[in-house]
């Protein structure tokens, strides 16, 4: 019995200092999102220490394993703020009536086309464009033009060089395949894809293996050029290049570029409402907004942000990009997807 | 004082014990001798409170032990296979049971080497049980049964795993032991040389139930029935006819002892009962000859059924030769 | 029998199931319900519909084949591996056979990586081989333990009598290996059975199995009908997999106890050494390649990829480092929390006289490990939502899910240790003044201990690697080596996937120190998994 009485104590106190945190007294507010969902150390603690709020964050998966588990606990919240909804699901979010409305302080300074919901329910807090990135240096050497737009793609010159997401599976995957609809049309999407598979386009499940593994450039070593990524990749190959560079080794085909808008809301039955209402104004913050593009690679909602170096250098927003509107989106994407799944995958 | 009283286990269908009465005086050596089968090795667990008893009861002292568990009944037991603690050194396992009476440590240590050094194991203290030899193992659970003074000391087969020449050897040593001691014990065995060698009283067991209790002297020159008898030693049992003028066999006439009816009964010979002369009355045709260590033991084949016979020499098979006895030498058996 | 010694049997079995009750049976049950009863009713209809779908039996026929033949590559190629590993003696085996563990409580994410480095994805090739990285230990382990102390004689005795070498192995190795070898089976194709990364990272896109189904159905379209029905799917062959394989170790440990002596090894000389040489080559392919390149990649650009993880990056709260600290926090106390409860567990099946009480106590220690962890974090979402239980936001809910994995391997190591010790030494014991507690005190504790050392040494391992339960639950911001490896893979920048490769590697050094660690402890009887 002795012997076995500090193990159980041991076990008891992991198990209690695990429990016990949140729970201060100047109020606690909870933030589900997702995996992607970052921000600088000091940013967040300036407003723990101005507001007395203590702020948990809870991750879990991707934007729509967040919405889903979001919309399955509706009525016992998981926390008070979900962040990381975007356009692409948030016809559904607002379907299924997960949020409450309120008006953030400085929603004013987002540009009305960022404001997808009239009623306030969600807030714009950051977009990003998915585009095709292409391997500056593969092109170069071989003294070929990277493709310029969507239906370059299907060009027998950059035969077999493309690599995307499967949109069942993966975000971007997802966003590529609405900006070929935008493209093309829901009539024409369907030739269009048929005919980029017989130019022999490659599907991957997911981002990691598309631009980690395929893709020539980067860490990949892949055979392919060209990967469905962010519009800011670029910038992060040269913030995090090895060693240091100062030409983005990739560029974006900029035609082919779609807008996601990643939008927060205030989740209904909240148990911290008034805590929730002071973080929703701080996600649309000077402060938070600056730090949005270092920390999580996106652009800022708020007007005026100014952004990081690398970012003017390397990672100009597209002049223009693709989009659908959310509704038209919600009440088509299951459907389109799978029909891309026969046409591509079957 | 131990007494069993119509004791009865039963497996599945199997009654292992079938009404054991017996009775080990304080300071007694009993020893129960029997065939493997017997239900000596149940006997014992039943008495050290691992069976559970159909039908009878345990005392010790007049107190029955019925509601007692095992480890309060402060009985030593040895297991045939020592069962010793394979993850404890030599004095770790001598120990045990003293430590179970939370001694003090120092009096545990002292006892334990005490009862190694009475076993000749001093010195041997720290080895690992796995490195001794097999009569150093059978002492040391011998020590660890002793150590912690057991009010009745139950062996199972103490020496059954040992080469013959070690059990020799170690049997005066026990009986040494046992005596100087003054110890109530238990034992059992299949061996009648180490039965006869130990034990005040002897309880021959067959079949779950006691067939004879005696002192050795008793039961080794009379066992009462014809399986007791064989189990003895008694190779040659002929069926005979008894009268009321006594039982005669072709070899002469045999004192009957009391209780024998007239009519049908048996004798039995030891093969040294019987001898090979041409002046016998009973005669046969050798089968075969067989070594044994001071002695050829002779078969014989006769009219009277298989003989076995003691010779200085062998006799080739299929040589007819005559068997004579010396009547006092037989055993008279009911049939 | 005394009344605490009747508490405290009643305890041996009622920890374990009120935990897996608790932390297992109730969220699944909860989600499955939600799923087939939306509003109560039971709607048969449509989980019929779901259930005669087309598509659907096509992705049960491959789930099914692609775990059989995966098992069957396994066993192929461990099979050898686990006779060189258990009856050759040869300079480094105690090393190569920790080494060979590391595999088997890697990430898939990772793994995925190197295999995706060497040109070894999206096919049906490279699930088998993945399939047969991560689950050769189970092999060589299983079946090595058993074959190390096969009795020589009976394979001598053979010869003797005129049998082949190959006819020996035949009609006396195999069939006395066949118990080990039917539960490596078991447990592989489980493994298989269930898995999730591999299909979805080395597959490619067209290939699904029930259990990527399930997570598509359940994570991303949130059809709970579809995902309930599949997951029930999922179950009856999970169980029937479980009752093969419990047959299969019933008579492993009744052919092992007619055995005795310990382990006879051979000096490699001769043929042996082209043996030793070609399973070498084997190992170093199958298991090496893939770990060397993972090593490779995070020395590109030197220790600048390790160095990297001591600093504060943008988009991380705390230098990625701390996430080895977090990890072996979590890996503490999943640990203990598994040791406790599998080892109660262990104990109470071990004790149990009935044999319906042992058989289904038995399976439902296995379960968790072959039912969807998507199914069980979302299970945790409806489950555990209000106070005192509003377990599902805090950070001890992760060392629970971990604890869920790592309990059937602290079973399995445990329960044969216990089976094995002979009941005389308790009679003994309690002979000489013991009462039953301390005969458990005395004789089965420390006995068992080593066994739990290893067992311990296990979940840790398992825990450290752990990513699969860990993705589908909420997870307070505090990140774990695995996840700290899945957010570096999920950003653009060279640097960040060498630091993903560095943590990576950090991660397999503290995985083949933890289990070289415990090999030396390890109870030569006490490898059943």
């Amino acid at each position: 019995m002795r012997r076995r009485a500090p193990l159980v104590a041991l076990l008891l106190t992991t198990l209690l200092t695990a429990c016990s945190d949140g729970a201060e007294e100047g109020g606690t507010v909870t933030l589900v999102t997702h995996d992607s969902f970052a921000v600088s150390k000091p940013v967040l603690r300036a407003f723990e220490r101005e507001t007395g709020i203590h702020v948990k964050v809870l991750k879990s998966g991707d934007a729509g394993e967040v919405l889903n588990q979001v919309i399955l606990t509706k009525g016992a919240p998981l926390g008070d703020v979900v962040f990381g909804v975007d356009n692409t699901f948030l016809s559904r979010a607002l379907a299924e009536q997960v949020f409450v409305p309120y008006r953030a302080k400085g929603l004013d300074r987002v540009p009305a086309a960022l404001r997808l919901d009239p009623r306030h329910r969600a807030t714009p807090i950051d977009w990003g464009d998915v585009c095709v990135n292409y391997d500056v240096a593969w092109y170069s050497e071989r003294g070929l033009e990277p493709p310029t737009n969507l239906v370059d793609l299907l060009d027998p010159r950059y035969r077999g060089q493309l690599v995307v997401e499967n949109p069942a599976t993966s975000s971007p995957g997802l966003a590529f395949f609405l900006a070929t609809i935008a493209s093309e049309g829901s009539d024409g999407w369907e030739s269009y894809w048929s005919r980029l598979r017989a130019n022999d386009v490659l599907v991957v499940d997911g981002w990691e293996q598309a631009y980690n593994t395929e893709f020539s450039a980067s860490a990949g070593d892949g055979p392919r050029p060209l990967v469905v990524s962010y519009a800011t990749s670029p910038a992060a190959e040269v913030m995090f290049a090895e060693p240091p560079v100062d030409v983005a080794p990739t560029g974006n085909v900029e035609a082919t570029c779609f807008r996601q808008v990643e939008h927060a809301g205030i989740l209904a039955d909240a148990k911290h409402p008034v805590e929730a209402r002071r973080f929703l104004d701080f996600l649309l913050s000077e402060r938070f907004q600056a730090d949005v593009p270092a920390s999580m690679f996106v652009y800022p909602a708020r007007e005026g942000t100014p952004l990081p170096e690398e970012f003017v250098r390397y990672a100009a927003p597209p002049t223009t990009s693709l989009t659908l509107p959310p509704t038209a989106i919600a009440a088509k994407r299951d459907e389109w997807i799978e029909r891309w799944t026969e046409l591509t995958l079957r | 004082m131990l007494e069993v009283d119509g004791l009865r286990v039963r497996y599945g269908n199997v009654l292992a014990l079938d009404g054991v009465t017996l009775r080990v005086d304080d300071g007694e050596i009993a020893c129960i001798l029997g065939p493997s089968g017997s239900g000596k090795s149940t006997l014992l667990r039943a008495v050290a409170g691992f069976e559970d008893t159909t039908r009878g009861t345990v005392r010790w002292d007049g107190e029955d032990l019925g509601a007692v568990p095992v480890h309060r009944r402060r009985f030593g037991l040895m297991f045939q296979d020592h069962a010793l603690f394979a993850h404890r050194d030599v004095l770790g396992n001598v120990a045990f049971g003293l430590r179970m009476l939370r001694l003090p440590r120092d009096e545990v240590a002292a006892r334990a080497r005490d009862a190694l050094d009475r076993v000749g194991l001093s010195g041997f203290e720290h080895r690992k049980v796995r490195e001794l030899s097999g009569g150093e193992q059978q002492r040391v659970a011998l020590a660890r049964s002793l150590a912690p003074e057991p009010r009745l000391l139950m062996l199972d087969e103490p020496l059954g795993s040992l080469d013959r020449e070690l059990r020799e050897r170690l049997v005066v040593e026990l009986h040494e032991l046992l005596r100087g001691l003054g110890i109530t014990t238990l034992f059992v065995t299949h061996d009648q040389d180490e039965a006869f060698a130990l034990a005040d009283t002897v309880v021959l067991l067959r079949d779950g139930r006691v067939e004879q209790v005696g002192t050795p002297g008793e039961v080794w020159a009379n066992p009462r029935t014809a399986s007791a008898a064989r189990f003895l030693g008694f190779a040659t049992i002929v069926d005979v006819t008894g009268s009321d003028a006594g039982i005669v066999s072709p070899w002469g006439r045999h004192p009957a002892p009391k209780g024998i009816a007239s009519g049908r009964v048996r004798i039995g010979f030891r093969p040294d009962g019987l001898r090979i002369d041409d002046a016998g009355p009973v005669p046969g045709v050798v089968r075969s000859s067989t070594f044994r260590r001071d002695h050829f033991l002779v078969r014989v084949d006769s009219e009277l059924g298989a003989l076995e016979v003691a010779a200085a020499e062998p006799v080739p098979a299929g040589t007819p030769v005559r068997v004579a006895a010396d009547p006092g030498a037989a055993v008279v058996l009911p049939a | 029998m005394t009344v605490t010694d009747r508490l405290g049997r009643v305890a041996l079995i009622g920890l374990p199931v009120a935990f897996l009750a608790a932390f297992f049976l109730w969220p699944v049950v909860s989600i499955l319900w939600r799923g087939l009863a939306p509003d109560g009713n039971v709607d048969l209809f449509a989980i019929g519909a779901v259930a005669g779908d087309a598509s659907l039996r096509s992705v049960a026929w491959f789930t099914f084949w692609q775990a059989a033949v995966s098992t069957l590559v396994t066993l192929a190629l461990g099979l050898p591996g686990a006779y060189v590993l258990s009856r050759y003696r040869f300079h480094g085996r105690a090393l190569l056979r920790a080494l060979v563990t590391v595999p088997f409580v890697m990430p898939t994410v990772v793994v995925g990586a190197a295999f995706g480095a060497l040109g070894v994805t999206r096919s049906i090739t490279a699930i088998l081989l993945a399939h047969a990285f991560f689950n050769y230990a189970v092999v060589t382990r299983t079946v090595g333990s058993l074959w190390a102390q096969l009795d020589d004689r009976e394979q001598q005795a053979a010869r003797v009598l005129g049998a082949g070498r190959a006819r020996v192995f035949w009609s006396v190795t195999l069939p006395a290996l066949r118990p080990a070898i039917g539960a490596a089976a078991a447990i592989v194709f489980l493994f298989c059975f269930t898995s999730f990364g591999v299909i979805l990272i080395l597959g490619g896109p067209g290939s699904s199995t029930i259990e990527t189904e399930i997570y598509r159905q359940t994570a991303q379209q949130l059809d709970l009908q579809t995902a309930a029905v599949l997951s029930l799917l999922q179950l009856v062959a999970v169980l029937a997999v479980i009752g093969v394989s419990n047959r299969a170790r019933r008579r492993q440990s009744a052919a092992a106890s007619l055995r005795g002596g310990g382990e006879h090894t051979l000096p490699v000389r001769g043929r042996r050494r082209l043996v030793l040489a070609a399973n070498l080559a084997v190992m170093g392919t199958l298991l090496g390649l893939p770990l060397a390149e993972l090593v490779r990649r995070s020395l590109r650009g030197g220790l600048d990829g390790y160095r990297a993880l001591t600093a504060t990056t943008s988009g991380f709260l705390e230098p990625p480092i701390d996430a080895v600290w977090t990890s072996l926090r979590f890996a503490l106390t999943a640990t203990l929390l598994a040791v406790a409860i599998g080892g109660a567990a262990a104990v109470a099946l071990t004790r149990t006289r009935r044999r319906h009480t042992r058989r289904w106590l038995d399976a439902l220690v296995m379960l968790p490990l072959g039912i969807s962890a998507v199914t069980v974090g979302f299970g945790f979402l409806i489950t555990f939502d209000s106070p005192p239980l509003e377990l599902r936001t805090s950070p001890a809910i992760i060392p629970i899910a971990h604890a869920l994995v790592a309990i059937p391997f602290v079973v399995r190591l445990t329960v044969p240790v216990l089976d094995a010790i002979d009941p005389r030494q308790r009679e003994a014991a309690a002979v000489l003044g013991a009462s039953p507690r301390r005969v458990w005190q005395e004789i089965d504790l420390p006995i068992a201990t080593r066994a739990l050392v290893v067992a311990a040494g296990f979940a840790a391992a398992i825990s450290l690697g752990e990513f699969g339960a860990t993705l589908f639950i909420v997870r307070p911001d505090t990140t774990t080596l695995p996840v700290l490896i899945y957010r570096l893979l999920g950003r653009p920048g060279e640097a960040m996937f060498t630091q993903a490769m560095a943590a990576s590697t950090i991660l397999m050094i503290l995985t083949a120190v933890t289990v070289l660690a415990i090999e030396r402890l390890r109870a030569p009887e006490s490898a059943v998994f």
